[in-house]
């Protein structure tokens, strides 16, 4: 599935409101939430990475740079901190064999292997990225009692987080699934996500790093104000990462004008996914088609 | 160089700072950024979906050949109603007469580029704010 | 039992599909038989309802035998049309004729326009009575729609594609468990539906809002819904339908002019039921009810799997289908 391109409208981060919608409310400042254990709502991204984490290249920072066909000066100061996970063999081998469409490997897509391209599901944590721009930057949240319900409007998809006190189930009895089995539960404000069981052809960002069958991955969300979430997640996965691989610290920012928006619902719809790439990406030459 | 059509292709350099932001998906590596070129014909389909919106268009060149071309645009339909450019379903039809500057596609040959600017019918139909800007300035009475 | 049981259903799914290279269950005789509980539904429900258990009269009677108080307007659970995948009683009145003819719209389904008879032709359903076979010509109690399925193989049900199914279809479902879970939001200011088979959702509004204008909202898969209660029935009217969708597995179309009504309520603890109404004036010469669709409640420990419960991720995968796809199409003879 392709990102949006938002370029010279990154201006437009004030949403006009749907007709459908309730008239978007004034801008002040967020004070404390009115309860720091609801997490409902939509979120979007305000932080700069698209990735996992803080990888070189994960803000699209040497984008143009590459497109452009100039070598990036990757030492240049661009004002972000960085840091790489440090693999295993079989996790190097596994990060080589994915050709991303974005950050310092960025192959055009008919030329690489990124699962999207197929429709395949994100998976998790590549679903709490945000890695598309704009008004999609992001996910929202179902809480009630007993599960948290995760919306990617990008892709239509959900994961479902039990925090009815279960307890994930055995990776033997398991089958993987492409968003994993999710528990959670309270410590003071902060929402601690464990989960298991993932279907190893998901990527973890769009940069193409890997993840194993066998990565078990906590995700600690917090919110900071009525109108800003944080998310930082650790991924402890030996067979392909040598040490724990925590994510940046991720915030959001509440989407209130679409909050209650009727659902967009951009399927990855693969005769359509296919269409395209067959008539525009992969460049389809001057025939005529009847 | 690839020739198109009975108007002349206008390759224009474009200085960088054409792509500024957030590169989109697999968009900005697959085409020339900093190249564009000028293209008129006959609109045969648009498709205003996802992933991104497409119009499709029937080149003839002077002898007669057709080739047919596509064009992908950056935002999808959401943004597009959210920056109040006035996009909806029936904006481009089958018949209409396209003029647009599109960024070339990276493969020698192919028919398929990134939308710029586009005017439909002789109007410009904003792809941007920007654009939209000047689209209002027009409609507003002298 | 129930866990495993859930398991051998998926696994089931996919050997008896690959194994399957006639898609069509001939075996009708033994169904007309078994069937026959006569008489006509509410609205005509016509010739299925003479099907069998998909009689109308019969999904309005409760087989339920819990009689505690409860919530009429509480539709929060998990739901199942066929309770025995996990280890319940039967629901008689739960499923709609089947296996055959299978989960579909069902009702009596109205003369088409011109183009909704082109567009119903250009569909062709794997599932239901194949083309031109003896029981097809003979079961002329039956629509057409459920008597001219090919080989999946030479059909074009987007299902096979993994394309979305559409609301109507994922309602009327195609075949299982039919399995999915209600979820009222905390504010009540909207009720999420989650269906098993493509992992599919849906959001009803309850929020008093109007369905949008839909040159301003592309048409998509399931439609805008929005919803009121009438009594103890939840009506819910959607519209802006994608018209690639099929209204069920039978591939009668719907437009993007259509609207969908549906009526849900919980008649007894344990049941849910709706009907959906359909107006599509541009293929359709009159509104169209599907027949009554019941679901049972499901307690969260009878749908587990390994302890784990809830609806099972059944998506359909491309990468996954398309492999699938290959085997399929090479038993059926296409060359690759």
């Amino acid at each position: 599935m392709k990102a949006t391109a938002l370029l010279a409208l990154a201006c437009l981060c004030t949403v006009a409101a749907h007709a459908q919608n309730p008239p978007a409310t004034a801008r002040r400042p967020a004070g404390a939430p009115a309860n720091p254990r609801d997490l409902s709502g939509k979120w979007l991204r305000t932080t700069p990475f698209q990735t996992y984490s803080n990888v070189k290249g994960g803000a699209n920072e040497f984008q143009n740079d590459i497109v452009a066909g100039r070598k990036p000066d990757l030492n240049r100061d661009t004002g972000l901190k960085y840091s790489e996970p440090v693999f295993t063999s079989a996790g190097k081998a596994a990060f080589d064999h994915n050709i991303p469409s974005y950050g310092l490997r960025i192959t055009a897509p008919k030329d690489g292997n990124d699962p999207q391209g197929n429709c395949d599901p994100w998976g998790v944590p590549r679903m709490l990225n945000g890695q598309v721009a704009g008004p999609h930057a992001g996910w929202s949240i179902l809480q009630t009692a007993g599960k948290f319900i995760q919306f990617s409007g990008w892709h239509h998809d959900y994961r479902e987080v039990w925090t009815d006190g279960r307890k994930l189930p055995s990776l033997d009895e398991a089958e993987p699934r492409w968003n994993g089995y999710s528990v959670g539960h309270w410590e003071a404000n902060t929402l601690v996500i464990e989960s298991v069981g993932f279907d190893d052809r998901t990527w973890l960002d769009h940069n193409g790093y890997p993840h194993s069958d066998q990565m078990r991955l906590t995700e600690r969300y917090r919110l900071v104000d009525a109108d800003t979430l944080e998310l930082t997640m650790t991924i402890v996965d030996p067979e392909y990462y040598a040490q724990p691989f925590e994510s940046d610290v991720k915030r959001f920012r509440r989407d209130r004008e679409n909050e209650k928006a009727f659902d967009e619902q951009i399927y990855c719809v693969p005769s359509e996914e296919q269409r395209f790439n067959r008539l525009i990406r992969d460049a389809g030459v001057g025939k005529v088609e009847k | 160089m690839h020739r198109v059509g009975r108007v002349s292709a206008l390759i224009a350099l474009i200085a960088a700072a054409v792509v500024p932001v957030a590169a989109h998906h697999g968009t900005s590596i697959t085409y020339e950024v900093n190249k564009t070129i000028t293209l008129t014909g006959v609109v045969s389909e648009f498709v205003y979906g996802y992933p991104h919106p497409q119009v499709y268009f029937d080149v003839t060149d002077e002898s007669g050949k057709v080739q047919r071309w596509g064009s992908e645009f950056g935002p999808t339909p959401l943004m597009m109603r959210n920056m109040n450019v006035g996009w909806s379903r029936t904006t481009i039809k089958p018949g209409d007469k396209i003029t647009i500057t599109c960024a070339l596609h990276k493969t020698p040959g192919a028919t398929a580029c990134l939308a710029r600017e586009i005017h439909i019918n002789g109007a410009l139909v904003a792809l941007n704010g920007d654009q939209a800007k000047q689209v209002a300035a027009v409609a507003r009475p002298q | 039992m129930a866990n495993t049981t859930r398991r051998r259903q998926i696994a089931t799914r996919l050997v008896t599909a690959a194994a399957l290279t006639i898609a069509v269950v001939a075996t009708s005789g033994q169904h007309v038989g078994a069937q026959g509980r006569g008489g006509q539904g509410a609205q005509g429900g016509g010739l299925l309802g003479r099907v069998g258990r998909g009689n109308p009269e019969d999904a309005l009677k409760s087989s339920d035998a819990d009689k505690r108080p409860y919530n009429k307007k509480d539709f929060n659970g998990l739901w199942a049309r066929n309770p025995q995948a996990y280890g319940l009683s039967p629901c008689p009145e739960c499923g709609d004729p089947g296996p055959w003819p299978g989960y579909g719209y069902h009702g009596t389904p109205p003369p088409r326009t011109p183009e909704g008879e082109k567009r119903f032709q250009a569909n062709k359903p794997g599932r239901g009575l194949e083309l031109d076979s003896e029981d097809a010509k003979r079961r002329t109690d039956l629509d057409i729609g459920m008597r001219r399925a090919v080989l999946p193989a030479f059909g074009n049900d987007p299902e096979g594609r993994c394309e979305p199914l559409g609301l109507a279809r994922l309602i009327a479902f195609s075949g299982g468990g039919a399995t999915m879970e209600m979820t009222h939001s905390q504010a009540n200011d909207r009720i999420l539906q989650r269906f098993e088979w493509t992992w599919d959702n849906r959001e009803i509004w309850l929020d008093g809002r109007r369905i949008p204008n839909i040159d301003d909202y592309l048409p998509r898969y399931n439609g805008y819904s929005t919803a009121r209660w009438d009594g103890d029935t939840l009506v819910v009217t959607s519209a802006g339908f994608d018209d690639r969708q099929w209204l069920d597995q039978y591939g009668y179309p719907i437009s993007e002019k259509a609207v969908l009504e549906e009526r849900w309520e919980r008649p007894s603890p344990n049941r849910l039921r709706v009907q959906m109404t359909l107006t599509d004036p541009a293929l359709y010469t009159a509104p169209w009810k599907s027949s009554v669709k019941v679901w049972t409640l499901i307690p969260k420990e009878k749908m587990s799997v390994s302890g784990w419960s809830g609806i099972l991720e059944d998506r359909c995968v491309p990468s996954d289908e398309s492999l699938f796809n290959q085997f399929r199409d090479h038993a059926a003879g296409l060359k690759k």
